[in-house]
């Protein structure tokens, strides 16, 4: 089953072999909330249904498009994927990485593409009171994810 | 003459990637065609010479296994090696997809060098396909 420790582990090598990022846990769930966050999420379905939410910085978005595409000026370069892109396929990466290691290798998942966009502080507040979020700082900039189980 | 490779996944940061590597392979490659789901790559495939497909499986519109499905119904394309590039990790799912056609599967995240020795094992496999 998809627990808290696998979620932290599957996050931190997501980070370090897709995005060639250095993670650090946190202890509390909330650590600063910044306010030019991305949110993504996708859903699963296979023995068991869900959905996960992944949040984070533009920032760190960005960093994941310079790491993997190799860019040294993301700011002075005309890009053309998107930080809610970025964060898509960060998200996606660690959801079927997720399923995997939670369930085994014998076990059919069907994912649907990931939908992402920004989010506001108000909603932000509105989603930490009402959802269980684990926290991993990924170079100093927090990642929320949160898996919700049907 | 280089190899022409067609990329089909619906994330941009993906399919640049892999470009970006196939570039730095020092393979002989052709042109490098890109497509973000199944139907686009169809299109593509229709009109185009195509030596080796990397596709991704979850897509929208239409999605690998679908795409794989109709390239299979087709004489010339399901000649055509395919390697999947995909976060899926179920070996059933391998197993289906290589009784597709399916020659590879790599596994997100890739590093550069899998990426490579994939593609050098497909031609390798086309190769002493072609002498047979």
């Amino acid at each position: 089953m998809i627990n808290d420790k696998t979620i932290k582990q599957v996050l931190k090598r997501v980070a370090e072999e897709f995005a060639f990022m250095f993670t650090e846990e946190v202890e509390d769930t909330v650590y600063e909330i910044p306010s030019n966050l991305v949110e993504s999420e996708m859903e699963f379905f296979g023995p068991i249904r869900g959905k996960v939410i992944m949040i984070a910085p533009e920032e760190f978005c960005k960093i994941v498009i310079s790491n993997v595409l190799g860019i040294e000026d993301i700011d002075g370069e005309e890009i053309s994927v998107s930080v809610e892109e970025a964060l898509c396929e960060f998200l996606n990466i660690f959801c079927g990485n997720l399923l995997t290691e939670s369930f085994g290798e014998d076990v059919i998942f069907d994912l649907y593409p990931p939908k992402s966009g920004k989010t506001d502080l108000e909603y932000w507040g509105e989603m930490l009171s009402n959802e269980k979020f684990i926290c991993v700082l990924i170079e100093e900039y927090p990642v929320y994810v949160c898996i919700k189980i049907k | 003459m280089g190899i022409n490779i067609l990329v089909v996944d619906d994330s941009q940061i993906i399919r640049g990637v892999v470009i970006k590597t196939l570039s730095l392979s020092g393979l002989e490659i052709g042109d490098i065609y890109e497509a973000s789901n199944g139907k686009e790559a169809l299109e593509i495939l229709k009109n185009n010479w195509i030596d080796l497909i990397l596709t991704d499986i979850n897509m929208p519109v239409m999605n690998g296994i679908e795409l794989i499905n109709e390239i299979s119904k087709d004489e010339l394309l399901k000649t055509i090696p395919i390697a999947i590039i995909s976060t899926e990790g179920s070996r059933k799912r391998v197993e289906d997809l290589e009784n597709k056609g399916v020659k590879a599967y790599l596994r997100k995240p890739f590093t550069p060098e899998s990426l490579k020795n994939t593609i050098i094992d497909l031609l390798k496999l086309e190769g002493d396909r072609k002498n047979d």
